[in-house]
């Protein structure tokens, strides 16, 4: 579980990059946070992996305390977390194999277990056959299927991926996030930072909007729409019926009356959400 | 050429398709498997666990520190250059200062105290005064020489012009100690302490001489540890830089090291065996070269030193301490080199998650 209390984070150079931010994830839910760049997500991020500490509040993690948490304890609290990168950040001369063996080895794992683990672990990701190859051999869904099993390997309860679909193909985007599902279906929770739009409105999943450095909408709780007001979290009363949200619910919002949605203008994401799909429509044509 | 690119990745992703299938129906075949994960320490949420083991694995660790070295060939090789010529010049100047200081020693065991006691002192006075002489920290030793040796010797030395003496009715020379000394340090504190004893005339030594000798020394002993140490520091500037660019260069590794949750300890442990492994080979080198160079040196120009009474510093003689010495220098440089570059490397590079957003 994961659990952000009124967290800010303000730079040394003065940068507020997150704004009293709360949130929580529970165990095996599948969350997509959204945002355009600079919006926050990168330190959101980072005061997930325990990289930054935020300057107020509190955050829980795993039944570990982030802002209490001791330098020892981080590598220890980082096993229960998997991360992808957009970048995949394989290494270039390590096999397929060798670099989801890698992360078992790092933590001081015997060659028995990880003579058990890996092959297991290529082959849910589908890459059994591929476990010879090097990473330039392979395709950039394959090479981040190949970080995914890395970011399993160890157990991790949690799967932070970091726009994990924009190196890729729109195609295999799908399969990625596909995959994901997958091993959400299982019992892990994901977080998965991404401005695809399109992908996003594809997968019945919560969204999450960060919007300078502030969650400015959170689709979640049964299909409840928030959005946060000087008072904290309120449901949009028009929408509190849903059972489930995408962004088809979103884009009705441009229906709704504005006097529903105090506080808030929704269109600006509305119309970056439009702006995309024709975007990505077009470069598939 | 983009095209291509996509009919080519098309392609695949059709032949994945099947796989992935299969992938999937695998992964929920083993749901219980993939459940057994939870956060390892505070709570162990049910199912088995994987058990990791905390302890390091040593062959991988000492593994990869050797293949830092080897990967990194080009700058490994400059580094054992420099630090060998370092610990070569450490070696060199050691040598120097050790001999400097055999030779000044040799200075110093002839530059003895004559003690000349008072006419007419009795067997026992000259005994007592042979013990209370003995008594003093600094003395090393002190021979007795009477009246009618100094006159033998005198005459001996006069040679020739021995005849100067036959004109004296008797012997004038003093019973006398000669007085050799362990260190000059306290020379004019000894020369003071001589003369207070009873029975003794007075007290002859070349204080001057002394002094110049204590003077030499001391700056001798200044400029070689100093040489030495700036020599070290040198050395460790070479080794944290050098695995500072085999850190850089490992950024990758390193940075998917931290988000997988490696201890900053396994992290470093390479680092480190690398810097000992450039310390050792380097400290093995300097060694040979100190021994090639100095059996020519000494082979050139040993003898003036046997001009000077006493051979030079056989090379023998610190060989062993030289070798222990340069390889503890070369772990030790190793060690806080590594050190050094890893904390601040930790600290502010080898992100987990990137900026370039």
């Amino acid at each position: 579980m994961i659990e952000f209390k009124n967290v800010t984070k303000v730079y040394d150079n003065g940068t507020v990059a997150l704004k009293d931010v709360n949130l929580r994830i529970d165990r095996g839910e599948f969350v997509f946070i959204v945002g355009a760049s600079g919006a926050g997500k990168s330190t959101f991020l980072k005061t997930i992996m325990r990289e930054e500490v935020p300057t107020s509040g509190s955050i829980m993690i795993n039944n570990y305390d982030l802002t209490r948490m001791t330098n020892k304890e981080i590598p220890y609290f980082r096993r229960t977390m998997g991360i992808v990168f957009q970048d995949f950040r394989l290494i270039p001369k390590m096999t397929v194999y060798d670099n989801v063996a890698f992360a078992m080895r790092v933590i001081g794992a015997s060659e028995k277990e990880i003579r058990k683990r890996v092959p297991y672990v290529l082959t849910l990701v589908g890459l059994q056959d591929k476990a010879r190859s090097l990473p330039n051999e392979i395709s950039g869904g394959e090479q981040q299927r190949v970080a995914l099993a890395r970011a399993l390997v160890n157990n991790a309860n949690t799967i932070i991926a970091d726009e994990p679909t924009g190196n890729i193909d729109p195609e295999m985007s799908y399969e990625i996030v596909d995959l994901l599902n997958h091993i959400n279906e299982n019992g892990t929770t994901i977080i998965m930072v991404t401005h695809e739009h399109e992908l996003v409105k594809q997968f019945n999943h919560r969204i999450v909007v960060i919007d300078n450095g502030a969650i400015v909408s959170d689709m979640t709780d049964g299909g409840v729409l928030r959005y946060q007001d000087q008072t904290g979290y309120q449901p949009v009363p028009s929408l509190t019926t849903m059972k489930t949200i995408t962004l088809d619910h979103v884009n009705s919002l441009e229906n709704a009356d504005p006097a529903d949605i105090p506080g808030i203008d929704y269109s600006k994401y509305l119309n970056g959400l439009n702006e995309t799909e024709q975007g990505g429509g077009g470069s598939r044509g | 050429m983009a095209e291509n690119r996509n009919v080519k990745k098309t392609a695949r992703a059709a032949q994945a398709a099947p796989k992935r299938k299969a992938a999937g129906s695998r992964s929920t075949q083993n749901a219980p498997a993939r459940k057994r994960q939870g956060s390892r320490r505070p709570a162990n949420r049910g199912g088995t666990q994987i058990k990791r083991r905390r302890n390091f694995n040593v062959r991988y660790l000492t593994r990869e520190g050797v293949r830092n070295v080897w990967s990194n060939r080009l700058m490994s090789f400059a580094s054992v250059a420099v630090l060998t010529s370092c610990l070569l010049l450490i070696g060199v100047a050691f040598l120097l200062f050790a001999n400097i200081n055999v030779a000044l020693r040799q200075v110093q065991n002839q530059n003895i105290i004559m003690v000349y006691l008072e006419d007419g002192a009795s067997e026992d006075d000259i005994n007592t005064v042979g013990q209370d002489i003995r008594m003093i920290s600094d003395v090393k030793s002190a021979e007795f020489v009477s009246k009618d040796d100094a006159y033998e010797q005198q005459l001996k030395s006069l040679g020739e012009n021995a005849k100067l003496m036959e004109g004296l009715d008797e012997n004038p020379l003093p019973d006398s100690y000669q007085v050799n000394l362990a260190t000059l340090d306290n020379y004019d504190k000894v020369l003071d302490e001589l003369n207070s004893i009873d029975h003794v005339e007075n007290v002859r030594g070349n204080s001057d001489l002394a002094n110049q000798v204590r003077q030499i020394r001391r700056a001798v002993s200044i400029v070689s540890i100093g040489i030495i140490v700036m020599l070290l520091l040198v050395s460790l500037f070479i080794i944290a830089n050098t695995v500072r660019v085999t850190m850089y260069n490992r950024r990758l590794e390193i940075s998917i090291m931290k988000a997988v949750g490696a201890t900053n300890w396994f992290i470093r442990w390479p680092f480190i065996i690398e810097g000992v492994v450039l310390g050792i080979v380097s400290g093995l080198l300097a060694e040979l070269l100190v021994y090639g160079l100095y059996s020519l040196t000494m082979r050139a120009i040993g003898g003036v030193f046997s001009i000077l009474g006493d051979s030079y510093i056989s090379f023998g003689t610190y060989g062993v301490r030289m070798l222990l010495s340069f390889i503890l220098v070369g772990i030790l440089a190793g060690t806080i080199g590594s050190i050094v570059s890893m904390a601040r490397y930790l600290k502010e590079q080898g992100s987990v998650v990137s900026d370039d957003k």
